[in-house]
């Protein structure tokens, strides 16, 4: 421990040091939930140097998730003789009928599972009940759905399905690069799914925008040493796509998992949440696997997503506003009182800027707009 | 996202292992990272290893970073180390 | 503050939403000063003696776990909501809901366990009540547990005793109790390393209290550490700083969290009690609760400062800063 505390000084040396040579305050963009929640609660946003600031980008993936397709898990787990299995994160976001908490302590059948194959035991157990698995999360968790499609598939269950909202991360960083309302001067890249579609996969960010990019890991250290890095790239002039993570992240990245992606699902166009429909930036199940869809089962139709009003978690996880620039923020909504999915998530930024960072000061938020 | 932890498998049996995280022992489903045996350090996902980890990478990654600033500092000692706090933070 | 409609589990969380449903539903018709106090135990002053009176109700699953089980708890936490408030247990009354269908051998086990976990305390079982309720409706067994202690002459732990400059002390590892139960009931994959810590602290509290004049005492229970401090925060006033590498945690138990996503701060403890003492008392206090089995890790990890926000802020490993809130309610493993 006490190593590791010696080498996050270093690399927050390391940072304020960069820091000191910028011409200009830079923002940078992390597009990953656990990095939002993890550079809070290490302190990391309070020991950050005065010109450089960290955004919060899309990367919660329960955030992402529009509003109707939120309705749509809650719907289900309302109907009768159905269990809606689903990943923590998922129990407590509001859509217009409550929340699958709520739904539970009405009677609804929603149970937490650590991982899609539990879901799977779960059917393959309960052969009078429809079982259906609450498929989120970007491509780190993608790959653990569909070893459970096709481990019910072997099972011939007749009981199991999917409620599939997965995503993929490189075409919301496109979506924000093109829109031009983003100023961020790098992008600190997340590490776990990286690991899946290997750090290659960015390059064009690097190429075509002239943005340094680091992967970096999640422990304080591997975090302040990214933003170390970006700052000296940016202080250099060099933009560069670096890896930060080599342990576990490879250019190519998990070419079994990706395979196995490939084989269950196929890219779809998806509605984000403040970014609106982008193409090819969602999976659904192929042909071959639409016995286990919820969506065919079920006849589920998609309500209309209409956001909460005066809600602007849309601009917040696309770096365009801060949690404390939202006129609801902290008064109208809080993590008890939440309105929109960035309060309710535990990766979600005003859940993190709530929890983490009472005040920010008008200069920070001005900083952040205006980079 | 996501939440990612690294384990050392202490025993494997076909698709499934089970890894150790200091003592605790669960199993996991190795299909996605191919062939492992005892001993292997892993990242565990959502009941999955999701990648086998090479160590020796990150040592020479890191080296890099110590070279910086070879004055150690422990959590214990002196003020002056202690880094500047942002304003921001206070009431 | 939205109108609590309908309950939900995190209602029993001990975090936020439990003050919420307290605030709205329970104490605006039974709120009287003594209850409002909302303390471990309730401090009744007979103008003879002082005595303390308390009840816990323990409805834990799986009824066994790691390290303990329901009869362990039942004793435990009752006696160390008595002790924390400087009170000797005189006894405890146990009222008994069971299932219908729950097997016999079950409750001579748990029955076991209580008289154990009395003996280790030194404290009797003077009178209980027992249920039987329709199948599927206790989820095996219910037990409630009332004390009643005496609180020597002179002693008195509040919070209105805490001043700027005291420290925190805690008599070893958080988080483990919460995990072991959460691991237990929800990881059938998992053979976990956590072991609840429950056990009844009174003979610690005791020791200490004999040599020390502790202003203040709380048990980390359901809102865990975070709670206890915001808490005291809030209560007091004052600014009240934990030093995150000072908390003690077991590597098993942090690495649990950490596949988990959850927040050591958060987890529910059962054998832990924190001590707000003066400063000019803190080696002291860790020398006497040293010398006690369930003292052996006891550590520094807090001090109350002077500005006057009543806010509770964590000094991180990493040389930050950050504030911390009382857990919404309910600990939900994560994937992201």
């Amino acid at each position: 421990m006490m190593q590791r505390i010696s080498e996050s000084r270093q690399a927050l040396d390391r940072l304020n040091a960069a820091a000191a040579g910028l011409r200009d305050h830079v923002n940078f963009m992390e597009v990953c939930g656990t990095h939002t929640v993890n550079a809070f609660r290490s302190g990391l946003h309070s020991l950050m140097p005065k010109n450089v600031t960290l955004l919060s980008g899309p990367g919660c993936p329960v955030c992402v998730t529009s509003q109707g397709e939120i309705d749509l898990f809650i719907e289900l787990a309302g109907r009768p003789g159905i269990t809606l299995c689903t990943y923590g994160d998922m129990l407590r976001v509001t859509g217009k009928a409550g929340s699958l908490e709520r739904a539970r302590s009405r009677g609804a059948e929603v149970r937490i599972v650590y991982s899609p194959l539990d879901a799977v035991a779960l059917a393959a157990q309960h052969p009078q009940r429809q079982v259906t698995f609450a498929a989120v999360g970007f491509e780190t968790t993608t790959p653990a759905t569909a070893i459970a499609l096709l481990e019910a598939k072997k099972l011939g269950l007749k009981n199991f399905t999917a409620l599939v909202s997965h995503k993929r991360i490189m075409p919301a960083l496109t979506a924000l690069l093109e829109s031009g309302t983003v100023n961020v001067a790098g992008f600190l890249l997340p590490g776990h799914v990286s690991v899946i579609i290997g750090y290659e996969t960015y390059r064009p960010v690097v190429e075509e925008y002239g943005l340094p990019c680091v992967v970096a890991g999640f422990e304080d250290l591997q975090i302040a040493a990214g933003l170390a890095r970006l700052t000296e790239l940016v202080r250099d002039g060099t933009p560069r796509l670096e890896n930060w993570y080599p342990q576990a992240v490879s250019a190519e990245g998990n070419r079994k998992a990706q395979e196995v992606i490939e084989r269950v699902f196929e890219p779809i166009d998806a509605r984000w949440r403040g970014l609106g429909v982008l193409p090819d930036s969602g999976l659904g199940l192929r042909r071959e696997f639409s016995e286990f869809d919820a969506r065919v089962r079920f006849e589920l139709t998609e309500p209309d997503s209409t956001e909460p009003a005066g809600c602007r978690c849309g601009e917040v996880i696309t770096g365009r506003c801060t949690p404390a620039e939202c006129g609801l923020f902290g008064k109208v909504c809080t993590p008890i009182n939440a309105i929109g999915p960035c309060m309710v998530s535990s990766e979600g930024t005003c859940q993190a800027w709530f929890r983490y960072r009472r005040q920010a000061t008008q200069r920070r938020s001005d900083a952040a707009t205006k980079g | 996202m996501c939440l990612a932890v690294p384990a050392q498998l202490v025993s494997t049996d076909g698709d499934e292992a089970v890894a150790d995280l200091h003592g605790n022992r669960v199993k996991i489903n190795t299909l996605l990272v191919g062939e492992v045996k005892i001993g292997d350090w892993v990242l565990i996902h959502a009941g999955f290893a999701i990648q086998k980890l090479d160590y020796q990478e990150a040592q020479e990654t890191w080296a890099i970073l110590r070279d910086v600033d070879k004055a150690a500092q422990t959590v214990e000692s002196d003020e002056s180390t202690k880094p500047r706090i942002d304003e921001g933070l206070t009431r | 503050m939205a109108k609590v409609r309908q309950i939900m589990l995190a209602h029993g969380g001990g975090g936020q939403l439990t003050d919420e449903l307290l605030g709205q539903l329970v104490l605006p018709r039974l709120g009287n000063p003594l209850l409002n106090e909302l303390l471990d135990s309730a401090v009744l002053d007979t103008g003879r003696e002082t005595l303390a009176l308390t009840i816990d109700s323990y409805v834990v699953q799986p009824l066994k776990f790691p390290g303990g089980d329901i009869g362990r708890l039942a004793v435990s936490g009752t006696v160390n909501d008595l002790a924390v408030c400087g009170a000797r247990p005189l006894g405890l009354a146990l009222g008994l809901i069971l299932c219908e269908g729950l097997e016999s051998g079950v409750l001579e086990e748990v029955m076991e366990s209580v008289a154990r976990t009395g003996a280790e305390a030194g404290v009797r079982i003077v009178t209980g009540d027992t249920k039987v309720v329709g199948r599927g409706q206790a989820d095996g067994m219910f037990i409630s547990t009332a004390g009643v202690g005496a609180v020597p002459d002179g002693r008195r732990l509040h919070p209105d005793r805490v001043s700027a400059g005291d420290v925190l002390i805690i008599n070893g590892p958080i988080a483990d109790h919460g995990l072991a139960v959460m691991l237990a009931r929800e990881m059938p994959q998992m053979a976990s390393a956590v072991r609840s810590d429950a056990a009844p602290l009174n003979r610690l509290i005791e020791h200490v209290l004999e040599k020390v004049d502790v202003k203040f005492m709380r048990d980390p229970t359901r809102a865990g550490l975070a709670g206890l401090a915001v808490d005291l925060a809030r209560r007091t006033g004052l600014h009240v700083a934990l030093d995150e590498p000072a908390i003690p945690v077991r590597p098993e138990t942090r690495h649990a969290a950490d596949m988990l996503g959850l927040d050591v701060l958060e987890v529910a403890n059962e054998g832990k009690v924190v001590m707000v003492v003066g400063e000019e008392d803190a080696e002291k206090t860790l020398r006497e609760m040293r010398l006690n089995e369930l003292g052996r890790e006891a550590r520094v990890i807090g001090r109350v400062e002077t500005e006057m926000d009543g806010i509770c802020e964590l000094r991180t490993a990493m040389g930050g800063r950050r504030i911390l809130q009382k857990p919404y309610g309910e600990q939900l493993p994560r994937i992201c």
